[in-house]
């Protein structure tokens, strides 16, 4: 079995409904230091990984898995804007920033870090191919030590926004970061398992090896009433603005009301049949 | 032995639209590179390039797609899978630009028809292409979208090789993707990193990068395939010296070379020949260069193909790779006559002839923005 | 103020704003500082995005290598370069 300590998480998240939360500050705040030739995603990232560390130096070969819905919005709309409405070619220091992996590079850089570094995306289960791989590097021992996070964000006009995101005019909506800190030892809390399922059927044959009792449903994407057999459930998403990596939100806020014993076992599907889950136990 | 055997593949680049056509293509040695006349404002600019053999660049809108669909066709169909092996095949897409081709010309043209536009509003999302790719092949495992930039696709394969030795899996298709956009055309310009000239890597009168257009697919699976080859292992690394640029003493080079060499079980001295990533820009290469010097007491034959094919970014790991494999399976070596013919001032030259090679251990280097460094290590014996 | 110092100013701010330095004044810059690869912690990727924003605001086009770095050498250099390319054209 694939398991790794969580060392440590930290969140961001803000609900956005008017003029954007400036982000400046906060960076400077949690890093001690501004950062220059950053824009609000990269910001994200930085913020939500140097609350999760909150001052612990991880060390250098740490690696990075960093997952998002839809990347640097804002850089690509800018370069895009300026491009094809304006006439102007890409600004170089916006051009690099294209690069959704650019947030991985800061990351690495601000903590100072050089193990591998991987931005990677999947429709419905980002946070969930992320995870999986950090857990496997961790269990080849390709890597030892591990963030993992995520990070999405707002742009301004909110209306063309939720358009962007598939969301109700009225839908709110907010910007959001959760990175987790794992090592392949230690004590604590534990991110167990992470597995993917190409029917029902499969992962309720896996669901069946769990204690009812002692297993609360993390409610992830999609599900729509579906239980799958389990009484006890986690509802992280009531309350919460939309963005598209909110799956990354589930394991801090598990283990911030998480009773010893207890596991979370995390479902999300994708609306055409497959599944995905992953386990944290307190 | 599980790794991951390289099985069917698939490749359309500048120099043909099939594998075969490409391989065909290499004896002869890099081509000349064309231009792309972009609009800009009220100009053009005309952009250094290599474009997709018999694919013109029009109805962009369809064309990514008109790009994407024989090539991995052509993969799946060599692979030989069982419908089931099929439909738990998992898809991993390396990629820098995804369909951003797509979004620019849906974007033009919602501006030139007036009123209001905004970019992005139909295909924003990262994971989109690689779902809407899945579903049209059939294939029900997880897809994964690997964005490291020029490493993208290199990456791709060191996860497919993981979940191949944990059991997680049995097959993967592995595909490799950029399509010409405008963004990255003008970007690449304003970064001034391109050479009208065509690319000479590591040469003195190396002055830059040619953009390059590929699509590339590789079926990989548990058990060997018919060429022999597989990955022996591979490296991923990030270097934090600057965003743009590896450090140029070659030490976060040399270090990636090293771990993937570790990872193969295999000494410097066991690689028949090393393909470099080799982008022509006066960075890169004095740092690929300082690396292979630290690494390397005696150099072996060294290949670069972007000369072939122009720099196709995320794609470069899997085009590379099919194009190197493909001539070693010929029991060759790609030429690049006239390109760094005597080692210069990086002390480094570029195998010049269709030279025979037998079977071994090759390394392969891929190194993007963001600091992603990676080295790849396959094997035929 | 001037057209040389109203110039000067504007290419100050114009640094300031492109090279994401927002926690200085512009007017901490001196007229003869040197820009890149000084105290200003400013690199190759600033030199290129001053380069296109110089294009932007001024139709001056910096081409690369030696011109670039005369050009950029700092703020009077940069004002030097820019009244004379466009002399050129008038």
């Amino acid at each position: 079995m694939t398991e790794a300590r969580i060392a440590a998480v930290g969140d961001y998240v803000s609900e956005e409904g008017g003029d954007l939360t400036d982000l400046k500050p906060i960076v400077k705040a949690t890093l001690g230091q501004p950062v220059r030739r950053i824009g609000r995603f990269i910001s994200l990232a930085l913020i939500g990984a140097g609350r999760c560390l909150a001052g612990q130096t991880p060390p250098p070969d740490t690696a990075v898995y960093f997952t998002t819905g839809s990347g640097d919005f804002e850089v690509t709309v800018e370069v895009m804007e300026h491009l094809f409405r304006d006439g102007f070619p890409p600004k170089p220091l916006s051009f690099i920033n294209t690069v959704s992996n650019a947030a991985c590079f800061y990351v690495a850089k601000s903590f100072g870090l050089s193990g591998r570094s991987t931005c990677l995306g999947a429709r419905a289960f980002g946070f969930e191919t992320a995870l999986q791989l950090a857990l496997l590097d961790l269990k080849m021992g390709t890597v030892t030590s591990a963030l993992i996070g995520s990070a999405d964000i707002v742009l301004q006009p909110l209306a063309i926004h939720r358009q962007r995101l598939n969301q109700a005019p009225d839908a709110p909506i907010g910007e959001g970061a959760h990175w987790l800190w794992l090592t392949a030892d230690g004590e604590g809390a534990r991110a167990a398992d992470c597995r993917f399922f190409a029917s029902r059927e499969e992962l309720m044959a896996w669901i069946a090896a769990f204690d009812p009792a002692t297993t609360v449903l993390g409610l992830g994407e999609g599900l729509d009433g579906d239980r799958f057999g389990l009484t006890r459930t986690f509802d992280y998403r009531a309350g919460r603005p939309y963005y598209d990596s909110r799956t990354a939100a589930a394991p801090s806020a598990f283990l911030a009301h998480a009773k010893a014993g207890e596991t979370m076992l995390h479902a999300s599907t994708d609306g055409a049949g497959r599944y995905a889950a992953f386990t944290v136990a307190a | 032995m599980r790794r991951a055997w390289f099985h069917g593949a698939g490749l359309h680049t500048t120099l043909g639209a099939t594998l075969q056509d490409n391989l065909d293509a290499l004896p002869a040695g890099p081509p000349p590179p064309g231009t792309t006349a972009v609009p800009l404002g009220e100009g053009i600019e005309q952009v250094p390039s290599m474009l997709l053999a018999g694919l013109p660049l029009a109805d962009v809108e369809t064309r990514l797609w008109r790009a994407i669909e024989p090539v991995i066709e052509a993969a799946l169909a060599a692979s030989d899978l069982t419908p089931a092996q099929r439909a738990r095949t998992v898809l991993l897409l390396g990629t820098s630009s995804l369909d951003i081709s797509v979004s620019e010309a849906i974007y033009a043209r919602e501006l030139k028809a007036g009123g209001e536009a905004h970019p992005l509003t139909t295909n924003a999302a990262m994971g989109g292409l690689a779902r809407a790719i899945a579903d049209r092949f059939g294939l029900r495992g997880p897809d994964y979208t690997i964005n490291t930039a020029c490493t993208s696709s290199a990456n791709a394969l060191i996860y497919a090789d993981a979940m191949i030795r944990d059991r997680l899996i049995d097959h993967a298709l592995i595909v490799g993707l950029e399509i010409f956009n405008v963004i990255t055309a003008l970007g690449f310009q304003s970064l001034a990193l391109l050479a009208p000239s065509g690319m000479r890597p590591f040469d003195a009168a190396r002055a830059g990068l040619v953009l390059g257009e590929g699509v590339s697919a590789l079926v990989v699976g548990a058990t060997p395939g018919p060429s022999g080859f597989h990955l022996r292992g591979g490296a991923n690394l990030c270097d934090t010296h600057a965003v743009s640029a590896a450090n140029p003493d070659g030490s976060t080079v040399a270090a990636v070379m090293r771990q993937a060499l570790a990872a193969a079980g295999l000494a410097a001295g066991d690689i028949l020949a090393v393909k470099a990533h080799g982008t022509a820009s006066l960075l890169n290469d004095e740092a690929e260069a300082a690396g292979m010097h630290r690494v390397f007491e005696t150099i072996p034959p060294m290949l670069a193909m972007k000369p072939f094919i122009g720099h196709t970014f995320g794609a470069c790991g899997l085009n590379e790779l099919l194009l190197v494999c493909g001539a070693i399976e010929r029991g060759r070596l790609p030429p690049l006559p006239g390109i760094s013919a005597e080692p210069g001032d990086l002390g480094l030259a570029l195998n010049q002839t269709w030279a025979p090679v037998g079977r071994g251990a090759f390394l392969l280097n891929y190194f993007g923005f963001g600091g992603n460094n990676t080295s790849l290590v396959v094997a035929n014996d | 103020m001037s057209d040389r110092a109203q110039m000067m100013a504007d290419l100050k701010a114009m640094i300031v704003r492109e090279c994401d330095k927002e926690e200085m004044d512009p007017s901490e810059i001196g007229d003869d500082e040197r820009l890149i690869g000084g105290d200003l912690d400013l690199d190759s990727l600033d030199a290129l995005q001053i380069s296109m924003a110089v294009k932007e605001h001024y139709g001056v086009r910096i081409e690369g290598g030696p011109d670039a770095r005369k050009a950029l050498a700092s703020i009077n250099a940069l004002a030097d370069f820019i009244e004379a390319e466009r002399g050129k054209t008038r």
